[in-house]
């Protein structure tokens, strides 16, 4: 290599960010640092705290969060006018969370034509979407959905044996067949995605990727109940996700990218590694991303719902607890997790889950060793797709 | 930092199809690289967990 070649082989680096200069440490440092600009531009509202069915692995105490009640038509009013007052994006996120927000149907019936006031008023449109059980979906619901462009997710695991099994009603019935029926035609004209929670017994993803896709689900994303696995579990989940990605990996080759699209998890990770560039924070829980329970306190995101040590304001009083929001976003700033300072994976990963990083290990910033060897594995799988992947492929993750 | 030493952000690299890529810790970019860049980052291992350094004088 000549002199030249080589210094401008460094140059390009440098360019690139490969090599490490004082000047681009501080400039990572102060990007990273300053997350507080960022607007609301998300927010998952409680419209109830209770459900119907009793889910196994519930970390939400039967979707009650310990604090059973129904939101007022006022709370949910506030809390959008919150959210178009605080966002930055002309497109910002509201979606109906519970519980099983269809309990309460009857105040999404008067919110929803409020919102469209607002969006007015505010000149935003705002991306609505509700994650649901499936029980409760019928003609009128339905409708209702369709005609005001609100996105559905449903809750369902696999096939019979394993819904039924994590899924059933307080009378201990399982849920499976009814909520193949309720959703049978919104699944058919593809208005349908998916949310599998995984359990020691569906540790098989494939299985359950193939039952949840030949039902037509337009994309199935799975997560890990942690709180029900042993770390081996765990483990087994981790190695049944990598082979799932390399099972998508030889569609991908075969030329099957409808199904490859279906994957949740993989299209999440092909995006981050396609769009590259710095992150500040993982998921935006706390910044971007708000949780609002049913009297109106704002946590960080849903997972913190009803944890008042983590309620960081309410949506009539403001931000009431600056301390408190400004301490998490130190906590969950990847620059603060000292185990994540000289990982490869850092700016895919950005130090994992917040909320399962403080059950694991008792702290914000501090990831368990299984969730660390899964995260590095699982984003190694997807960039060894995403290489696979021909460019207009590539070019439509943009 | 020493203005002798070139030191990297953590990188790993991946092969496909017969072609080498960096991966870059710091912004998740992806390069593909030639001989040269291997040269230069010339390690038995591929997964680099710690910064690497090199000298350049
Ligand atoms: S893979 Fe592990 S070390 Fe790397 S960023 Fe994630 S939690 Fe941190």
């Amino acid at each position: 290599m000549t002199e030249s070649e080589f210094e401008n082989l460094i140059e390009k680096m440098k360019n690139f960010r490969f090599i490490r200069t004082q000047e681009t440490d501080e400039t990572i440092h102060r990007l990273r640092s300053s997350t507080m600009q960022i607007g609301v531009n998300s927010l998952i509202l409680f419209v109830i705290q209770g459900c119907n069915l009793r889910c196994s692995y519930c970390f939400a105490t039967d979707g009650e969060y310990h604090d059973k009640g129904i939101m007022s038509l006022g709370t949910a009013k506030k809390a959008v006018t919150f959210l178009a007052k605080h966002s930055t994006s002309d497109t910002p996120s509201l979606s109906f969370f519970g519980g099983e927000p269809l309990l309460n149907f009857k105040l999404l019936k008067k919110l929803v034509p409020h919102i469209h006031k607002v969006e007015k008023k505010y000149n935003k449109q705002f991306s609505m979407g509700i994650t649901t059980n499936g029980t409760l979906l019928d003609k009128e619901v339905k409708d209702f959905l369709i005609q005001n462009n609100i996105r559905c997710m449903i809750s369902m695991d696999g096939n019979q044996q394993t819904q039924d099994a994590n899924r059933r009603f307080a009378n201990d019935s399982g849920s499976y067949d009814l909520v193949v029926e309720k959703t049978r035609d919104m699944r058919e004209n593809n208005q349908l995605s998916c949310r599998a929670t995984v359990t020691p017994i569906s540790l098989d993803v494939s299985a359950s990727f193939e039952h949840l896709t030949e039902l037509n689900f337009t994309g199935v994303f799975f997560d890990a109940a942690k709180n029900v696995m042993s770390e081996k579990e765990y483990e087994e989940y981790g190695r049944q996700l990598v082979h799932l990605f390399e099972e998508l990996k030889e569609m991908a080759d075969a030329g099957e990218y409808e199904l490859v699209k279906k994957s949740s998890n993989l299209m999440n990770f092909l995006r981050l590694i396609h769009r590259a560039g710095l992150r500040k924070s993982s998921c935006g829980a706390g910044q971007s991303v708000i949780a609002v329970d049913i009297h109106g306190d704002i946590y960080p995101c849903q997972r913190y719902v009803s944890e008042k040590d983590y309620c960081i304001g309410n949506v009539y009083t403001g931000w009431t607890n600056k301390d408190v929001r400004n301490n998490f976003l130190d906590a969950v700033n990847i620059e603060n997790h000292t185990q994540c300072s000289n990982c490869w994976a850092k700016n895919l990963c950005m130090g994992d889950c917040a909320y399962e990083n403080l059950m694991q290990t008792g702290s914000i910033s501090q990831t368990s060793e299984a969730i660390c060897k899964h995260k590095k594995e699982i984003f190694e799988a997807a960039i060894q797709l995403y290489l696979s992947l021909p460019e207009d492929f590539k070019e439509s993750l943009n | 930092m020493n203005n002798n030493t070139l030191e990297f952000y953590p990188f790993r690299i991946f092969s496909q199809n017969g072609k080498n890529y960096i991966f870059s810790g710091e912004m998740s970019g992806i390069f593909e690289i030639d001989k040269k860049h291997r040269q230069l980052l010339h390690r038995k291992e591929s997964h680099f967990q710690k910064p690497t350094t090199m000298s350049v004088n």
